[in-house]
């Protein structure tokens, strides 16, 4: 069997281990997609005659050469969670842990979502926001509300579920994956953990967090949110990460020319903290705010490293990790602008 | 390019699997693919950027730093600053201003040595941008 269809039967046992389709199912076709870079992905088309609607679906994948050890078994969880949650999610259907699949390592299946994702260091991408911006704002307010509304999610569900981090531990958690992967000392990378560990915010109740929660990590369809994906960074901590690492001139679009101005290309900063403010009952405050984009930047830093080390090593082969050493000045430049030097 | 990880050697060896899969695929590639070239196509522009600008920045920054150590006070500072003079390449760059930071912050001594470092390094954060946005010379 060649290594599609068997990947294909897989995925196909696995949904009908659990119920998803019938037994005479068949899958027409499955294509691997441009995804993350712990995961990859793949997009089924299945025809079951006993079940009309079944149609397309997305395998996501833990392959071995992953450039971050994430759990994938907790992602799907989160997703099994977050099912009834008013936060608009794909379902999943099934699980499978075995790290010796024909797929390359463990995987589940779920829905694939109507819409497509929008890439904010693409102009015609960040053009396609500001005119929804300008329009009519619909896209921002599914992009706050739905931040909103996980934020609000009462955190009793998740516990056990989901790994809980504190300051302190998110931040020590990414120091040490930085001083694994590091090929080079990066002077401005270790003062600014010195930086927000001096400047460490008063504790708040912790809350999902979704941990990488931007505009590229949404479906779109019709001009509205029709899925928040990519849960494998979520934690249970300080909700303003998920603030701070939006207000970073690189989810804006910033590379080698300037992003957008609006707030992860997608919002005025102020209209984006009023609104979530009045959704969550909690005051965005900027300072606190920047203190966390700084600790998004060094795990985004953190990530890169452990991909280009991984990739020095010739343990991936994806040329995209190589290629992620040109993001960091940009991210130090957000870390020199943040820390006021 | 300065504190940037990967050498242009690793970077140049990067493009060999794409390409070698690309030259023996049958029919048009899958996204993965599509993605993996383009982002080889990416790094050979960001690449030829930074090879062309780095000899100018490098020797900007040592003797940015070297002006920016000069009224240092502190052994620590006197120590950076020939470990800086006498780095073969970025990698001690780094080591050395990494521990002169860390000694510096920790000892609260000597801060308008700091403040003048920081300074140097906020600076090459942006000279480091336009280096790889500048549009390339055709020699």
């Amino acid at each position: 069997m060649r290594a599609g269809a068997e990947r294909a039967e897989a995925a196909l046992a696995l949904m009908r281990s659990v119920g998803s389709v019938s037994g005479r199912a068949r899958a027409i076709d499955l294509v691997q997609i441009e995804g993350g870079w712990s995961r990859h992905t793949y997009r089924l088309a299945v025809a079951d005659p006993e079940r009309p609607a079944a149609g397309e679906y997305i395998v996501r994948v833990r392959s071995a050469e992953s450039v971050l050890d994430t759990d994938l078994g907790q992602e799907f969880r989160l997703y099994q969670l977050l099912a009834d949650e008013p936060v608009p999610t794909p379902r999943v259907h099934g699980y499978e842990p075995a790290t010796e699949t024909p797929f390359g390592g463990p995987f589940f299946v779920m829905d694939r979502v109507p819409g497509d994702a929008v890439n904010v260091w693409r102009d015609r991408d960040r053009a396609r926001l500001e005119r929804s911006w300008e329009r009519d704002r619909s896209l921002a307010a599914d992009f706050v509300d739905n931040l909103a509304a996980l934020h609000r999610l009462p955190i009793e569900r998740f516990e056990g579920a989901v790994v809980a981090r504190d300051f302190r531990a998110m931040v020590e958690h990414w120091r040490g994956i930085y001083e694994w992967g590091r090929l080079v000392r990066d002077p401005v990378v270790e003062e600014a953990y010195a930086w927000v560990l001096d400047h460490e915010p008063e504790p708040v109740p912790s809350r999902l967090v979704h941990g990488d929660y931007r505009i590229g990590n949404c479906l779109i369809d019709g001009g509205r949110i029709s899925g928040v994906l990519d849960w494998e960074l979520a934690f249970i901590g300080d909700h303003r990460f998920d603030l701070g690492y939006l207000a970073l001139d690189y989810e804006a679009g910033q590379f080698l020319a300037p992003g957008s101005a609006l707030l992860g290309a997608v919002a005025e900063r102020d209209w984006f903290e009023r609104r979530y403010g009045e959704a969550t009952g909690s005051e965005v405050r900027r300072a606190e705010v920047d203190v966390f984009a700084a600790v998004g930047a060094l795990m985004l830093i953190a990530i890169m490293g452990n991909g280009i080390r991984l990739f020095a090593d010739g343990r991936t082969a994806d040329v995209r990790a190589a290629w992620s050493r040109f993001v960091f000045p940009v991210l130090r430049r957000d870390l020199v602008r943040l820390m006021g030097w | 390019m300065v504190f940037n990880p990967l050498e242009p050697s690793s970077l140049v060896a990067a493009l060999g699997p794409p390409l070698r899969a690309a030259a023996k695929a049958e029919g048009a590639p899958d996204a993965y693919a599509r993605g993996q070239l383009l982002s080889g196509t990416s790094i050979v522009r960001l690449l030829a950027a930074e090879l062309e600008g780095r000899d100018e920045l490098l020797e900007w920054l040592r003797a940015e730093l070297d002006t920016a150590m000069a009224g240092g006070v502190s052994e620590a500072v006197a120590v950076a600053r020939r470990q800086i003079e006498a780095a073969p390449g970025t990698a001690a760059l780094g080591e050395a201003l990494a521990v002169l930071l860390a000694t510096l912050r920790e000892s609260g001594e000597d801060a308008a040595t700091q403040a003048r470092v920081r300074a140097v390094l906020r600076r090459l954060t942006e000279r480091e941008l336009e280096v790889l946005a500048a549009p390339r010379s055709r020699a």
